[in-house]
């Protein structure tokens, strides 16, 4: 009866091994099943929107978003956001597919901003307050423009030309 | 020649010097060669209109001048937009959407022609020549009602030489003084009974030889007369006073830096953005 | 010591490059400093050219056979350069556009004084001198296209006196101007004499130009000098005067032809006032007027013109005509008159079918022909119109070709075109010249081809802009004395003019035109009796009617048009009064 009870512990053993071996083989697999069988069911698209001051989007802009729970990067993005093709477009944007849950999601370019999201459903999300060195520009140069011409009306209505 | 001539009043914008004008002039017609789209042309034409206003332009006298312009630059963009038709031609807008015909008039592979549509970028590229002409058709009109041509004539010459540039303002001075006569010469054509006689093409272009001959030696006629008046007022005796320094004033500064970074504003949209490319 | 004449002529002749005509002949004249001199003549006595002489433009810039001198404040023009003799001679032509090549008026008065590389200073106090001088100051920025006939050839004389010559010589400066533009000059170059001593040399056709104006005359016939002296004197010999084609006034004429009825000794009248005042001293003082007689109305043919309600807005507003009613009678030969801008031009374009009604309620039509609708075609074989300038009508090389053009355009067969280019030619002594160029033709001769193009068309309408515009009296009379003869034949002939005294010949009806609308419209008599409205179109009647109102007290009717018909009521009051 002895070398039945060393037989049956061998065997628990054994499974154990293999379950606790192949068990990252497994995630994977399961990973790349599940994502493969998720883009049917159980994987939504995050939109992230960026732009500043709510009008002037902003293209170059890093992306990093985190599970809440371990804060472990799930997706980074680092390239030009796109503009879309419209009429006029307040936000440069990226969608991308995430599983279900709570995300951390931080745009970065001269600042950041960092948001809080539970991905239960397709859901855009914006970020208004992000500058970067070419926005800043172009607002720059714009204000300039404006109060070049304020300043034209304010010194024009004054002169008088004589012949 | 000029649609909208020089009006002597006192606006802000009369009161501006030729130089300021001009670069504004520049700055909207170096945005006209890069944008493709109306959207920032829009921009453009609230700009011009704003300062159209300022210098209290008549549009209606103007619409009323230019019309056949725009009607022209409109026939003329759509037929040009037929042929917008590949991916390749587009920066900006989605292939799928920029491309989709909404009509075709030759298919792809049509010998001469080639593949011939209207499709949705050639329709707003067709939009925005249409604009761009108008616009520019404006903002020489505002230019020219606001600035003796005389002012921005001496302003060339300050790189051209004073003959040549005189040259030019002969020919803008005279030029009215010369329609008048034409269209005195064809009214007089006319009671003969001429140009009504035939519907063929090529004898209507025959029947201009007639008109032709006292509208040419008008025009020696004149250009004889002008020489002697000139010649006899010492032209090209000595080397001219220059009696209008161009000064600028603060106004003027302003003006022109306004001019400049609206421009630059709506250049960095395109760089960044592609906010006017098709 | 100053030399006392500013411009001497010796021995001066000259031929045009190609011809071997001489143009001027053996010219001597010596002209003081300070003296407005007259130089008077018909088309082609040699004005122009002698004018162009003393600007140094001949020889230095018209070339050609130049024989003799001219010395201008001392320097003989074939030793300089045209820009030197500017500085003392400025030369001003007939068409004022010619000279003014800017966009502003001020700057136009800059233009020579620029070229010479003046210091600013200098070049300012000089165009304020010159817009000053002919009162063009208020108008500094006013576009030269914009200005009327007058203020154009004022700014022509003030771009030329600001280069600051001592001699200003204009050739016929008032030929193309309407009486206020003519008025405006006159003031300025007299203006110009007495505050600033200048010497003028003015050449004209018309003697009633330069009364009261110029000091001397010089009468040129042929490129010669047939008369020389004081104004007054020279017009005393009324018969070479009319020999050599100059225009004299009719108050002048009258004395002479009175003088001829053995009424009339002593020196002749050269104005109005003076002949006044002369007659009256012959004729005695009567208790009221003659009697007026208003003059046939010949209105009563059919109508050949019919306007209803006629309105026309040119763009920017401009209200050319306003509600004009017209009934024009075959037969009728009828005088437009009115200020420049009142709607002659357009109301006589309408007629000639140049132009369609603004308003959809008008009527217009010719001949029976409703305008509004009709061929270019079909009206221009009913209605002939003839322009002010005739080489804007000289469509071909020769005038047997231009005498056919528009028998060409309307199809007509060429046998009848040719019988009837002989049979215009003929009536219009151009027989002999078919083979002619055009422009080889003087002025005069010109109109005529001009005229007979039309002519040959056939109209039943005529229409003539002005046809005494740069035309001497001789040929302008000439002109009108055809068209006379054409309404005997019946024809419907409308003229616009400003010409009172071609009026008071020929017209048989006047209709005078205000802001676009019709002021007046009745028989010369009628209309030229109605001064008070006249003075709104700025017409003034012919110089007899003038003369005739202000002897209303001595018997004479105060209507008389014409020399011919004062002679013939003078005649009548032989018996009454004459010293």
């Amino acid at each position: 009866m002895g070398c039945c009870r060393k037989v049956s512990h061998l065997v628990v053993i054994l499974a154990l091994a293999t379950l606790v071996g192949g068990y990252p083989w497994l995630c994977l697999g399961f990973t790349k099943v599940t994502q493969g069988h998720t883009t049917q069911a159980e994987f939504y698209s995050l939109t992230v929107q960026v732009n500043f001051l709510g009008f002037v989007p902003v293209r170059d802009a890093k992306i990093v978003v985190s599970e809440s729970s371990s804060g472990k990067t799930v997706w980074e993005y680092e390239k030009e956001l796109e503009v879309p093709y419209e009429f006029y477009r307040l936000s440069a944007e990226v969608t991308l597919q995430l599983p279900p849950g709570s995300y951390v999601v931080t745009v970065q370019s001269l600042n950041s901003e960092v948001k809080d999201i539970v991905l239960d459903e397709n859901q855009t999300i914006s970020f208004a307050q992000v500058a970067s060195l070419k926005v800043l520009l172009l607002l720059g140069v714009a204000t300039l423009a404006v109060l070049s011409f304020i300043g034209f009306v304010v010194t024009g209505s004054r002169y008088l030309k004589v012949l | 020649m000029v649609l909208l001539e020089y009006e002597a009043k006192d606006t802000i914008i009369h009161r501006l010097s030729a130089l300021s004008k001009l670069i504004w002039f520049g700055t909207i017609i170096f945005l006209f060669t890069l944008m493709t789209e109306p959207q920032p042309l829009l921009i453009v034409a609230a700009l011009i209109a704003i300062v159209g206003y300022l210098a209290d332009i008549s549009w209606r006298k103007l619409l009323a001048r230019a019309w056949w312009a725009y009607l022209g630059s409109m026939v003329g963009g759509l037929t040009v937009s037929l042929w917008i038709t590949s991916p390749s031609q587009l920066q900006r807008i989605p292939a799928e959407f920029g491309t989709r015909i909404l009509i075709e008039l030759t298919p792809a592979g049509t010998p001469v022609l080639g593949h011939m549509a209207v499709t949705y970028a050639g329709l707003i590229w067709a939009t925005a020549l249409t604009l761009k002409v108008a616009l520019a058709i404006s903002v020489a009109c505002v230019l020219t009602y606001s600035t003796p041509l005389s002012e921005i004539v001496s302003l060339i010459s300050k790189v051209i030489p004073y003959k040549l540039s005189f040259v030019i303002m002969a020919g803008v001075r005279f030029y009215p003084v010369l329609m008048e006569k034409v269209a005195t010469i064809m009214d007089a054509a006319k009671s003969r009974g001429w140009g009504a006689s035939s519907a063929n093409p090529i004898e209507r272009i025959r029947s201009v030889g007639p008109v032709l001959f006292p509208t040419i030696r008008e025009a020696m006629g004149l250009s004889d007369k002008m020489s002697l008046a000139i010649e006899a007022r010492a032209f090209g005796v000595a080397k001219p006073t220059v009696l209008k320094v161009t000064k600028l004033n603060a106004s003027d500064v302003f003006f022109i830096v306004f001019s400049i970074l609206t421009a630059l504003v709506l250049t960095l949209m395109w760089w960044f953005y592609g906010f006017g490319m098709l | 010591m100053p030399e006392p004449y500013s411009v001497v002529l010796e021995g001066v002749t000259f031929s045009y490059e190609g011809s071997d005509n001489p143009v001027l002949k053996e010219v001597d004249l010596k002209i003081k400093r300070g003296e407005m001199t007259a130089i008077l003549g018909r088309t082609g006595a040699g004005k122009s050219t002698l004018i162009y002489s003393l600007g140094g433009i001949i020889p230095n810039y018209i070339k050609g056979n130049f024989a003799g001198d001219i010395i201008v404040e001392g320097l003989n023009t074939k030793d300089h350069g045209l820009y030197e003799i500017a500085q003392h001679v400025g030369v001003v032509m007939d068409d004022p556009e010619a000279h003014i090549v800017s966009f502003t008026v001020w700057e136009d008065t800059a233009f020579g004084p620029c070229n010479l590389g003046l210091p600013a200073e200098e070049i300012y106090n000089r165009i304020d001198f010159a817009l000053k001088a002919t009162r063009l100051d208020d108008m500094r920025t006013r576009n030269p296209y914009n200005l009327s006939g007058g203020e154009k050839q004022g700014l022509a004389i003030a771009g030329v006196l600001s280069m600051r010559p001592s001699i200003l010589a204009l050739d016929e400066p008032t030929s193309m101007l309407d009486p206020l533009g003519r008025e405006r000059v006159r003031t300025v170059l007299k203006d110009l004499k007495e505050r600033y001593g200048m010497t003028f040399i003015i050449s004209d056709y018309d003697a009633n130009r330069i009364i009261g104006v110029a000091d001397r005359l010089v009468i040129l016939d042929k490129g010669e000098v047939a008369l020389d002296g004081r104004c007054r004197d020279i017009l005393q010999d009324v018969e070479t005067l009319e020999k050599v084609g100059v225009h004299l006034p009719e108050v002048t004429k009258l004395a002479a032809q009175l003088r001829t009825d053995g009424f009339w000794d002593g020196e002749l009248p050269t104005t109005i006032e003076e002949a006044a005042s002369m007659m009256k001293k012959r004729l005695r003082r009567t208790s009221g007027p003659g009697l007026a007689e208003v003059g046939a109305h010949t209105g009563s043919g059919e109508i050949m013109v019919k306007i209803r309600n006629l309105h026309h807005v040119f763009s920017g507003d401009v209200h050319a005509l306003r509600g004009v009613d017209l009934d024009i009678h075959s037969g009728e030969y009828v005088a437009l008159i009115g200020q420049n801008g009142s709607g002659k031009t357009t109301l006589a374009k309408h007629i000639g079918g140049l132009l369609k009604p603004t308003n959809k309620d008008a009527e217009i039509s010719v001949a029976g022909l409703d305008l509004r609708n009709a061929r270019m075609q079909d009206i221009a074989s009913r209605v002939g119109y003839i322009f002010q300038i005739p080489e804007h009508q000289m469509f071909c090389a020769t005038v047997g070709e231009e005498l056919r053009f528009g028998l060409k355009n309307l199809g007509i067969s060429e046998e009848e075109a040719d019988r009837r280019a002989k049979d215009v030619a003929t009536k219009l002594e151009l027989t002999g010249l078919e083979d002619e160029l055009l422009p080889s033709l003087n002025r005069g001769r010109r109109f005529r081809v001009v005229l007979g193009s039309v002519i040959a068309m056939n109209p039943e309408v005529v229409v003539v802009d002005e046809p005494t515009t740069g035309q001497d009296w001789k040929d302008s009379v000439y002109v009108c004395r055809f068209l006379e003869e054409l309404r005997a034949g019946g024809k419907t002939i409308i003229v616009i003019t400003h010409e009172m005294d071609l009026v008071a010949s020929f017209a048989t009806r006047v209709i005078a035109l205000h802001q676009g609308s019709v002021l007046l419209d009745g028989t010369p008599k009628e209309i030229f009796s109605k001064t008070e409205e006249l003075k709104k179109t700025w017409v003034q009647p012919p110089d007899i009617f003038r003369l005739s109102m202000s002897l209303a007290n001595y018997g004479v009717p105060p209507n008389v048009l014409t020399a011919d018909e004062m002679r013939g009521k003078i005649a009548k009051l032989r018996g009454r009064g004459w010293s």
